[in-house]
C-alpha cells in the first residue's frame, strides 16, 4: 500500500508538472491556431525583431564567453584573497531582477565616466549596443557559473602533467583543458545565448522599446500584445518557445556526451 | 644528476625540513615512508609543482628551482596517471613531442617503446577509458619515456594495481630502466617496489629524511628504531629490557645504541633435542600461515615476545612443538643494534657475531 502511494505521488508530481507546461504550450496554438501566427512571421517588423534578437544575443553571448572562460578558470583553479566575494559578486546578475540590471546600467551611463563613453565612444542608451550590453551582463553571469563547474570537474593534474611534457600554460589550456571542457563551453554558450535572447527587463530599461530599432523578440511581444496584435505576439511567443526547447535539448544532449 | 640542497617547504600546515638528496645519473632514488610522511610534497617541490620556502634543486649542476615545469625537461607520472581522456592511446603517448610533425613522425620511437612495454595491441584504441589498470600504467610510462626526460618522477605509480599486475609491471619497468638509463625519482611506501627499482633509498618520516644511502645498506643496516619499524623489522627490544640470560646481546652494541632488533626471517627454530641442550629456548605460542610463509609467535622467558618467519616445510617440522619449547638461534647478521632517536646516528651499526645463539 505504502509503495503504491509512493509511486502514485511520483507519477502525480511528474504528470502534473508536465501537463501544466503542455497545457500552456497548447494554449499558444489553441488561441491563435498555427496558420495565422506563421503568416505573422513574415511581417517585416516581426522579422526585424527576430533578426535583431538573433544578432544581439549571439554577439552578447559570444563576447561574454571571451570574459567568462578566463574568469571561470581563475575562480576554479586559483585561491586568492577576496575570491569568495568576487565569486558572489559575479553571481549577482543571476539573482537580481533584469530590470534592476537595466536601471543600474542607466545609472552607470549617467555618471561622468559613463557619459564620456556615451559621447566619445559608443552610445548605449536607447541604442542597439545597449541591448548587447544588457544581454552581455545577463549571459556573462550564467556562462561563468556553467564554466566554473566545468573547469572544476577537470583534474588540474592533467594540466600539470601536460606542463611537464613540455606545454606552456597556453598550450596546456589549448591542448588539454579546452578540449575537455568542450561540452561545458558549448553548454555555457547555448545557455548564455538562450538567456540573452529571452531577456526583456534589462533590454527594455536601457534600450527602450523603439519599434523597428530596439524591439527584440520579448519587447516586440509586449508591443504587439499592447496593440492587440495577438497573432503576431503569439507567433513571437512560439519562436521563443521553440528556441527554449532547442536550447534545453542541446544542453541535455551535450551533458550526456560529456567525457569521463 | 639531480641534487636537492637544504630544501624546506610548507603546504597545508605540513612542513618539509631541510632535505638534502642526490640522485645519480641513470640511477633510481626511492623516497620511502609511511602515508602522511610528506613524500608527495617532497616530490612536488623537487619537480617544481610547489615553490620551496628555502633551498634549491640542481639538475646537472644547473639551478632549476625557479624554472617553469615545461623548461625542466622532466616527466611526471602521478598516482592517478592522468592519461588525457579526450585523446587516443597513440595521441596520449606522443603528446609530449614538441610539434605536430614530430608527433606524426614518431613511428619508430613509438613502436620501440610499445614493444618494450608490450602495448602494441592497444595503440589504436580511441579511448583510454577502455584500458585495464596495467595497460593504463604502461601507456603512462610510454608517454613519459618518449620525450626522453632528464629525470622521471613517479608518485606511487603502481599502488592502485592488484599485486600480480603490479609485480608484472615492476619487472617491465625495471627492464626498461636498465635499458634506457633514465634518472628516476620514485616516491613509494612499498618496500618491494623500492627494492626492485631503486639503487638508493631515503626514508622520510614526518617531513624529514631520517636515513638515506644505497638500498642494500639502508635495508640491511637500518640505524634507528623508527626506520627499522618502517622496514617491518618485527623483533625490536630495548637493550635494557633484555632478559638476564640474553644480556650478552648488549655487548655487541656500542656507540650509544639503545635497542636490539632481530629480523623475523633470520630467526631459526628447531625442536628441542639433546644437540640443542644449550642455547636460547622459547615457548612456541602459535603458527600462523600467511601466503608463502608461516609466522611463528614465541615468548622468551615468559616476557619477551619474538616473531619468526618460516617456510612451510620448517613450520611442519616444528608444528608438534606448539605450546611447548623450541630452540632458537639467530642467523649471521640477524641481529641489529639501533638508536632510539631519529637524530642520533651511528656510523657503523653494531653486528651480531655470525651463528651465535644465546645460552640459557
Amino acid at each position: 500500500m505504502s509503495r503504491r502511494l509512493f509511486g502514485l505521488c511520483l507519477v502525480g508530481g511528474l504528470g502534473g508538472a508536465f501537463s501544466l507546461v503542455l497545457v500552456m504550450l497548447a494554449a499558444q496554438v489553441g488561441y491563435a491556431g498555427v496558420r495565422e501566427p506563421l503568416t505573422a512571421l513574415i511581417q517585416p517588423d516581426i522579422r526585424h525583431a527576430i533578426r535583431l534578437s538573433l544578432f544581439c544575443a549571439t554577439v552578447a553571448a559570444g563576447l561574454a564567453m571571451v570574459f567568462a572562460v578566463p574568469a571561470a578558470y581563475a575562480l576554479a583553479r586559483y585561491r586568492f584573497p577576496g575570491r569568495m566575494l568576487v565569486d558572489a559578486l559575479l553571481d549577482v546578475p543571476i539573482i537580481i531582477s533584469p530590470i534592476a540590471i537595466g536601471i543600474t546600467l542607466l545609472l552607470m551611463f549617467r555618471s561622468a565616466p559613463g557619459s564620456w563613453v556615451q559621447e566619445h565612444l559608443v552610445r548605449f542608451v536607447f541604442e542597439v549596443p545597449g541591448i548587447i550590453l544588457a544581454q552581455f551582463i545577463i549571459a556573462l553571469a550564467l556562462e561563468i557559473r556553467v564554466l566554473k563547474a566545468t573547469f572544476e570537474e577537470i583534474s588540474p593534474r592533467l594540466e600539470q602533467v601536460a606542463r611537464y611534457l613540455g606545454c606552456g600554460p597556453w598550450a596546456a589550456m589549448w591542448r588539454v583543458t579546452l578540449p575537455l571542457a568542450r561540452p561545458g563551453l558549448i553548454a555555457a554558450m547555448v545557455l548564455g545565448w538562450g538567456r540573452a535572447i529571452g531577456d526583456y527587463g534589462a533590454t527594455v530599461t536601457i534600450a527602450g522599446s523603439v519599434k523597428g530599432k530596439t524591439d527584440t523578440i520579448p519587447v516586440s511581444i509586449v508591443l504587439n500584445w499592447s496593440a492587440v496584435r495577438i497573432e503576431a505576439a503569439v507567433a513571437l511567443v512560439m519562436v521563443l518557445t521553440a528556441i527554449a526547447l532547442l536550447v534545453l535539448l542541446s544542453v541535455r544532449t551535450l551533458a550526456r556526451g560529456r567525457p569521463a | 644528476m639531480i641534487t636537492v640542497r637544504h630544501l624546506s617547504a610548507t603546504y597545508g600546515g605540513f612542513t618539509l625540513h631541510d632535505v638534502n638528496l642526490d640522485v645519480h645519473e641513470g640511477g633510481c632514488l626511492a623516497i620511502l615512508g609511511p602515508s602522511g610522511a610528506g613524500k608527495t610534497l617532497l616530490l612536488e617541490t623537487v619537480m617544481g609543482a610547489r615553490r620551496p620556502r628555502r633551498g634549491e634543486v640542481l639538475l646537472d649542476g644547473r639551478n632549476i628551482t625557479d624554472l617553469p615545469p615545461e623548461a625542466r625537461r622532466i616527466a611526471y607520472i602521478p598516482q592517478d596517471l592522468a592519461l588525457f581522456p579526450h585523446l587516443s592511446v597513440r595521441d596520449n603517448i606522443v603528446f609530449g613531442l614538441p610539434s605536430r610533425s614530430a608527433r606524426r613522425a614518431a613511428t619508430d620511437a613509438l613502436k620501440r617503446l610499445a614493444a618494450m612495454l608490450r602495448i602494441e595491441h592497444i595503440l589504436d584504441r580511441r579511448h583510454v577509458g577502455t584500458l585495464s589498470g596495467g595497460e593504463r600504467q604502461r601507456v603512462a610510462l610510454a608517454r613519459a619515456m618518449i620525450v626522453q626526460p632528464r629525470v622521471l618522477f613517479l608518485d606511487e605509480p603502481f599502488s592502485s594495481l592488484d599485486a600480480a599486475t603490479a609485480s608484472d609491471l615492476l619487472w617491465s619497468f625495471r627492464e626498461m630502466h636498465q635499458q634506457m638509463r633514465t634518472t628516476v625519482f620514485l616516491v613509494t611506501h612499498d618496500l618491494h617496489e623500492a627494492g626492485l627499482l631503486a639503487n638508493d633509498v631515503a626514508i622520510m618520516i614526518d617531513g624529514r629524511i631520517v636515513e638515506s644511502g644505497p638500498r642494500d645498506t639502508v635495508f640491511r643496516h637500518p640505524r634507528s628504531v623508527t626506520v627499522a619499524r618502517f622496514l617491518n623489522i618485527r623483533n625490536i627490544i630495548p637493550l635494557s629490557d633484555l632478559p638476564p640470560s640474553a644480556r650478552h646481546f648488549a655487548t655487541g652494541s656500542g656507540n650509544g645504541c639503545t635497542h636490539l632488533a632481530i629480523r623475523a626471517e633470520e630467526v631459526v627454530l628447531a625442536p628441542v633435542s639433546a644437540q640443542h641442550d644449550v642455547g636460547l629456548r622459547a615457548r612456541l605460542e602459535e603458527l600462523i600461515p600467511c601466503g608463502a610463509n608461516v609466522i611463528a609467535r614465541l615468548t622468551v622467558h615468559g616476557t619477551w615476545p619474538l616473531e619468526a618467519v618460516l617456510d612451510h616445510a620448517r613450520a611442519t617440522e616444528i608444528e608438534r612443538c606448539v605450546a611447548g619449547e623450541v630452540a632458537v638461534s639467530i642467523l649471521p647478521h640477524g641481529a641489529l643494534y639501533l638508536h632510539d632517536s631519529q637524530d642520533e646516528r651511528s656510523n657503523a651499526p653494531g653486528r651480531q657475531p655470525a651463528g651465535t645463539s644465546v645460552p640459557r
